[in-house]
């Protein structure tokens, strides 16, 4: 065990505790748990959301596919431009003025029956375990490759460490463990990078070009092994693009600020962080690769992912490499911890207050069964993780947006956009895009793999159109059975509205503090 | 009766200021999401299936790498021509939100 690493993650853990106590001192109300009482400033919440993908999954795993695979490593990059300024376009504002603890208050004030919002609901929880199961997993690896603790102990440390967070700080602590994680990841890869040039002559441009003379062009061209390959790029971009507007970990974070500006001024934060962040993911790939070697990165990993750490130890020794491991492992911490406030959005208010309880419920239950929610997925989800350990996860979190993609968006986009959208539109699309993102990946390589009946490995190329349609082909045969009413027109119209200017009193929908 | 409006529910009837901002906010929306929607889609298909984006053209940068970095660029753009927009729009939107709390608008 190094100890040294030890040391950094022990610091890093004592960080995260500290911020909890210090939010578990502002946190004792339901608004409190699930958006921080709306007290966020753009600034912080921009730092925070970016934290969901300046990531250990994408700091490792995009770094680490460059390092082995070049170019194509960075079809994982692309889409998140892309996705943040439609998030700020399209949903950022809606969301801030329509919304109050949870994704599916939203969708409520246009489909305020329980049956949509527990179609939300459960759609957020599946997203929401994939995406926990992929992240307890990989942090579970990382700590016992960097520490040597066994992977079980590892998992079960975390889970103990998400209870504390998520129980004790709700949203205010999760929200600043994420900012603390991105401003030291985004130092640890710049600091990095800066290494990087250093051994490159200090020219940037000098890794492309060392890359290209000694692997030869191909290391920084896309590769095409396939139509069928072009087709599954072309479907993993589409999720990623089009997946973010139905995450619900990343839309509850616009519910955290008090204004709609500041909800504007958080995606474009976010975007910049991105735009820094994503363009030091391929010099600091390449140059590992050059500095390593391909068979040094796979020895450690076959996918790559300690190619970053690894080239931190041979650039800055065993210093730096503790700091980056530390840094990747609290990323997980913080990402966990949002998936899990959202979870308990979806189970306590959504599932318990709304649909069971019809609305009937004081501030203080819907905290404790916030918080027994929290503690409940937690535990639910460290035990899949400890059974989860060996499958091949990778193409999970693609699942999850493509599910985010193919389920959530269309009624998000329609709710707020379409007059002739209702209630069997959302239905069926709901469940429509849930079914066909899971059962195309139950038919994909992923699960069978040389026998499988579909083709590509991620769904969202048919799933997402798919899913559209059905929201289309629900709205016709709904208004078929039932006709549109002007108090239909007029429920629309009032939406409509409401996502322009909020509640009259130019601010968020009231939130108890 | 529901007022008059046209056929994808906009008020048409309703005062100005909130048919204004409607319209405004949607144009801008949908046209800056369809043109990064569009140029994502080209250089993803373009990377994916084509050579076009394999030259090589400074010091080992392929145009595949200066395309992808552009779109961050492009995001970048959009992303403050938006805040831009939005903000000359906040005084429309604070007028809505006064008629609203008049009984105006309705």
């Amino acid at each position: 065990m190094n100890a040294t690493a030890f040391v950094m993650f022990l610091g890093i853990v004592a960080i995260t505790l500290g911020i909890t106590y210090w939010a578990s001192k502002r946190t004792n109300t339901a608004g409190g748990h699930f958006v921080a009482g709306g007290g966020i400033t753009g600034w912080q919440n921009g730092l925070a959301i970016s934290g969901d993908y300046v990531s250990a999954a994408s700091f490792l795993g995009i770094s680490g596919a460059i390092a082995l695979t070049g170019y194509n490593g960075f079809y994982l990059a692309l889409g998140v431009p892309v996705a943040y300024v439609l998030v700020l376009l399209i949903v950022a504002e809606p969301l801030r003025h329509l919304g109050r603890f949870t994704m599916a208050d939203m969708i409520a004030v246009r489909f305020p029956r329980p049956q949509v919002r527990a179609a939300v609901a459960v759609n957020t929880l599946v997203i929401s375990v994939i995406y926990m199961i992929v992240q307890f997993v990989g942090a579970g690896a990382l700590v016992q490759l960097l520490l040597g603790i066994d992977y079980s102990v590892a998992v079960v440390i975390i889970g103990v460490l998400m209870i504390v967070y998520t129980f004790f700080g709700g949203m205010l602590a999760t929200t600043w463990i994420q900012i603390t994680k991105t401003v030291l990841l985004l130092t640890g890869a710049i600091f990095l990078t800066i290494l990087v040039t250093r051994a490159h002559g200090w020219n940037p441009t000098a890794v492309f070009a060392d890359t290209v003379s000694k692997l030869g062009p191909r290391a920084v061209q896309p590769q095409r092994p396939g139509f069928t390959a072009g087709l599954d790029t072309l479907s993993l971009e589409i999720g990623l693009a089009l997946g973010v507007m139905g995450l619900p970990h990343v839309m509850i974070r616009f519910l955290t600020v008090p204004t709609a500006k500041a909800a504007r001024m958080s995606a474009v934060v976010a975007l910049w962080v991105f735009s820094v962040f994503y363009l030091l993911l391929p010099v600091i790939g390449y140059g590992a690769v050059l500095e390593l070697g391909k068979e040094t990165i796979l020895a450690q990993n076959p996918a790559g992912n300690l190619a970053a750490p690894q080239l931190a130890e041979r650039l800055g020794g065993s210093l730096l490499l503790a700091f980056i491991a530390a840094v990747a492992f609290s990323t997980i911490l913080a990402v966990l911890s949002g998936i899990i406030i959202a979870s308990s959005g979806a189970f306590a208010h959504d599932l318990f207050s709304n649909v069971m309880r019809r609305g009937a419920v004081s501030d203080k239950e819907e905290l404790r069964a916030a918080r027994i929610a929290s503690v409940g997925i937690a535990a639910v989800a460290l035990v899949l993780a400890l059974g989860a350990r060996n499958f091949n996860l990778a193409f999970m979190a693609n699942l999850a947006f493509a599910i985010a993609a193919s389920a959530n968006l269309p009624t998000i986009l329609f709710s707020i956009y379409w007059r002739r959208f209702n209630y069997t539109g959302a239905m069926w699309s709901m469940i429509g895009g849930l079914t066909a993102a899971v059962g195309l990946v139950l038919i994909s390589p992923n699960i069978m793999g040389n026998n499988a009946i579909f083709p590509l490995t991620i769904p969202a190329l048919v799933s997402v159109p798919f899913g559209f349609f059905c929201a289309w082909l629900g709205s016709v045969v709904g208004e078929r059975r039932q006709p549109r009413t002007p108090e239909d027109d007029r429920t629309f119209e009032a939406v409509v509205t409401q996502s322009l200017v909020g509640t009259g009193s130019g601010s968020a929908p009231p939130v108890q503090h | 009766m529901s007022a008059a409006s046209d056929n994808n529910g906009r008020p048409q009837s309703r005062s100005g200021p909130l048919h204004d901002l409607d319209r405004t906010k949607r144009r801008f929306t949908f046209t800056a999401a369809i043109i990064v929607l569009a140029v994502f889609f080209i250089v993803v298909i373009l990377a994916a299936f084509t050579s076009v984006l394999d030259a090589i053209v400074f010091s080992g940068v392929s145009l595949a790498y200066l395309v992808g970095y552009a779109m961050f660029a492009l995001a970048l753009v959009v992303a403050h021509m938006y805040q831009r927009k939005a903000k000359q729009l906040d005084d429309l939107t604070e007028r809505v939100r006064a008629q609203i709390r008049e009984g105006g608008a309705e």
